[in-house]
């Protein structure tokens, strides 16, 4: 935070730090959860016998992750540029609500992926799916909207009524790309390291009982966000 | 319908099932063929220190008669962890059970009381034969859903081949198959998950095998004789290897259960030449697979007076090699002997060089070798299961109605013996275990928890 600071040129963004605070969860959650990553990693460089393995299949993982937010970005900035702000957020909030629900009905399904014995490319692929079926992107929606009103509350304040009511490419890209590099390079971190921890010290049968149900919960964190997303829209 | 921490009988490795508790139940497939009887799940009580030791504590009779249940196993295991479609909070809980003669497939739920199964839901013939074929045979779970091999198409011909059902609504999806290439027979299937590589083998087309052996077709070797080696990304055939066309039925296949350790074996049946059973080894030459034969079990001649109708025209009783089952840790191979009445004991510690470490003898067509308690044992060593922790092996004596009435044509009473395995190799009939399934006929085990071909590991 400190280096953003010095390299920011409107520190009055910072004011908030909770949409900050919510991108560094995140990144920790997911690269926590053993489903999304470093669990792949850790199988191949077991399966394989190479620990380097740890490192490229982690690197590959966070890309592929990342591409997955991305799109869910743009999306966002195209339903921006027709859409006030408010309609954006009621939007962006009843999609995970409904999306959080439908997860939590059926929280014990996963995308079907067939292969181990993977690539470069089938790892940002499988990364890709896995964070575009968590709805890992979906998540970050309502956090990158709350950079967005901070800045904008900041720096044209005034102006809301006409122009900032609106997201635009001037006051929505460098925040967002800030941030969703800042929470995939944490998520990066925290793979790698519970990756790392696995397979030097603590070994995987640490699995059968460290593995709680991070699905259940993350469903349940969709429906909540959604929930609080629509009611910052109406009740500002 | 999920959990909130992994299912306690999920393993990353083999290795670490090999830790797990003793087993205290069985269930054990009985088959009540051309009868009035339905065949049952019947729950064994495999716990020393229970009162209730070594007997059928409770049966779950089948509502149809004449199903023929199959190598049935568990709805969800230790593939569960695998990472690249991970669901470790699914519960060990169905039995998935495959019938062949009727082509149903029943879900048992063992819970909430283990020891009392009961139906859950039947896959009829006709949703078997939407997804492509008939005949169901084998099952495993594997990391998107359960696999079942089927031994005819959905007309009862061939291609018998592999569909898949849903693993969280056991509805079938339809054939795995995209790309089956010259695989036309089916028998048993399993894979080396790490590099996603499946591999299936032959018996015949229904219309060979459902009225009893041919002798011609044996004769003729019509009889699967080739292994395949499929993508299982691409669902699709990569690679036929043929073990030679006097190999006749090429059925069980156990690959090692270390994904890293890339070999398996195949019991091969008879050989045309001369009776002979064997097994052979499959492994990656380069980028090539190939098998080569690491086992020979002679036939042991003896005078036709003493033999069935189907074996006095040769003169010998073939060793029939109908199961063989590896242990967790890659190094015991069990190899059952049903004609001649043999369990087999083999340190493969070396795959290419597996050292025989024990032998024992029970039934036969001609030896009719006794149980350690005096007991009568027609048929021979069958189906064969180990415990995860590789100290003790369950035995049944029952192969497929017609083919027992055929070799054994005197009468088939089924049984369940246990075999104590010594952790260095060598082995003994447990003297105090012993169910007596009477006209009953008794077919695959399952240990509750998990046993040596249940589960599939992702992690060295």
């Amino acid at each position: 935070m400190i280096l953003l600071h010095a390299l920011i040129p409107d520190p009055a963004a910072l004011a908030s730090l909770g949409p900050w605070l919510g991108l560094a969860a995140l990144g920790v959650f997911h690269g926590l959860n053993p489903a999304m990553g470093w669990l792949f990693a850790v199988g191949l460089a077991l399966q394989r016998q190479r620990p380097s393995n740890l490192f490229t299949a982690t690197g590959f993982i966070a890309v592929g992750h990342l591409a997955s937010v991305v799109v869910v970005m743009v999306a966002l900035l195209a339903v921006g540029a027709f859409l006030p702000l408010m309609w954006v957020r009621i939007a962006v909030g009843s999609v995970l609500l409904v999306f959080g629900l439908i997860r939590l009905a059926l929280y014990y399904r996963h995308p079907r992926w067939v292969g181990m014995n993977v690539g470069g490319r089938d790892l940002i692929a499988w990364s890709f799916l896995m964070a575009t079926a968590h709805g890992a992107g979906l998540m970050l929606a309502p956090v990158v909207l709350a950079l967005t009103s901070s800045e904008a509350a900041a720096g044209v304040a005034g102006d809301l009524g006409e122009h900032g009511a609106f997201l635009s490419l001037e006051d929505a890209p460098i925040w967002w790309v800030i941030g969703l590099i800042g929470h995939t390079v944490i998520m990066l971190a925290v793979m790698l390291t519970a990756a790392a921890i696995v397979y030097y010290r603590v070994g995987l049968a640490f699995l059968r009982r460290g593995w709680i149900n991070l699905d259940l919960l993350w469903a349940g964190s969709l429906a909540l966000g959604g929930a609080a997303t629509l009611a910052w829209a109406f009740l500002g | 319908m999920a959990l909130w921490r992994p299912d306690p009988t999920f393993y990353p490795s083999a290795r670490l099932a090999m830790e797990a508790p003793q087993e205290r139940l069985a269930y054990v497939a009985v088959l009540n063929p051309g009868t009035d009887q339905p065949d049952a799940m019947t729950v064994v009580d495999c716990d020393p220190n229970s009162p209730s030791y070594s007997q059928v504590i409770n049966s779950l009779d089948m509502p149809n008669t004449d199903d023929e249940l199959h190598h049935f196993n568990w709805n969800a295991c230790s593939a569960a962890l695998c990472p690249s479609s991970a669901h470790p909070h699914l519960e060990r809980r169905y039995l998935v059970v495959p019938s062949l003669a009727s082509s149903r497939i029943y879900i048992i739920d063992t819970q909430p009381d283990p020891a009392r199964p009961r139906i859950a839901k039947t896959i009829e013939a006709e949703q078997v034969q939407r997804a492509g074929y008939s005949r169901p045979h084998t099952v495993h779970c594997g990391p998107d859903a359960i696999y079942v091999s089927a031994l005819g198409s959905s007309d009862g011909g061939r291609p018998g081949g592999i569909m898949l059902l849903d693993h969280y609504t056991f509805e079938p999806i339809g054939p795995w198959e995209l790309d089956r290439g010259p695989q036309e027979l089916a028998y048993d299937f399993w894979w080396h998950i790490g590099i996603d590589t499946m591999m299936t083998s032959e018996w015949g087309t229904p219309e060979m095998f459902e009225s009893g052996a041919r002798l011609e077709d044996v004769v003729g070797q019509n009889y699967g004789h080739k292994l395949h080696f499929w993508d299982m990304r691409r669902r699709s055939h990569r690679q036929e290897v043929e073990l030679g066309p006097q190999h006749q039925m090429a059925l069980e296949l156990r690959p090692a259960h270390n994904p890293t350790r890339h070999y398996g074996f195949c019991g091969v049946v008879v050989s045309t030449e001369d009776l002979s059973g064997s097994v052979f080894l499959w492994y990656r030459d380069g980028e090539e697979w190939t098998a080569t034969k690491v086992i020979t079990i002679p036939a042991e001649p003896a005078d036709a007076s003493v033999l069935p109708p189907a074996l006095q025209p040769l003169g010998a009783v073939p060793p029939l090699v109908t199961d063989i089952d590896l242990s967790l840790d890659d190094r015991f191979l069990y190899i059952s002997c049903w004609g001649t009445g043999k369990l087999l004991q083999y340190d493969v510690s070396d795959p290419f060089n597996p050292v025989q470490t024990g032998e024992l003898e029970m039934g036969g067509v001609v030896r009719k070798a006794a149980h350690p308690n005096g007991a009568t044992l027609t048929g021979g060593p069958q189906m064969v299961e180990i415990s995860r922790d590789g100290r003790r092996v369950y035995l049944t004596n029952s192969l497929y109605s017609s083919w027992d009435d055929q070799f054994y044509p005197d009468g088939l009473n089924g049984w369940l013996s246990r075999i104590d395995v010594n952790p260095e190799g060598g082995m003994s009939v447990n003297p105090d275990f012993f169910v007596d399934y009477g006209k009953t006929r008794s077919h695959q085990v399952r240990l509750q928890g998990g046993d040596a071909s249940s589960d599939t590991y992702c992690f060295p």
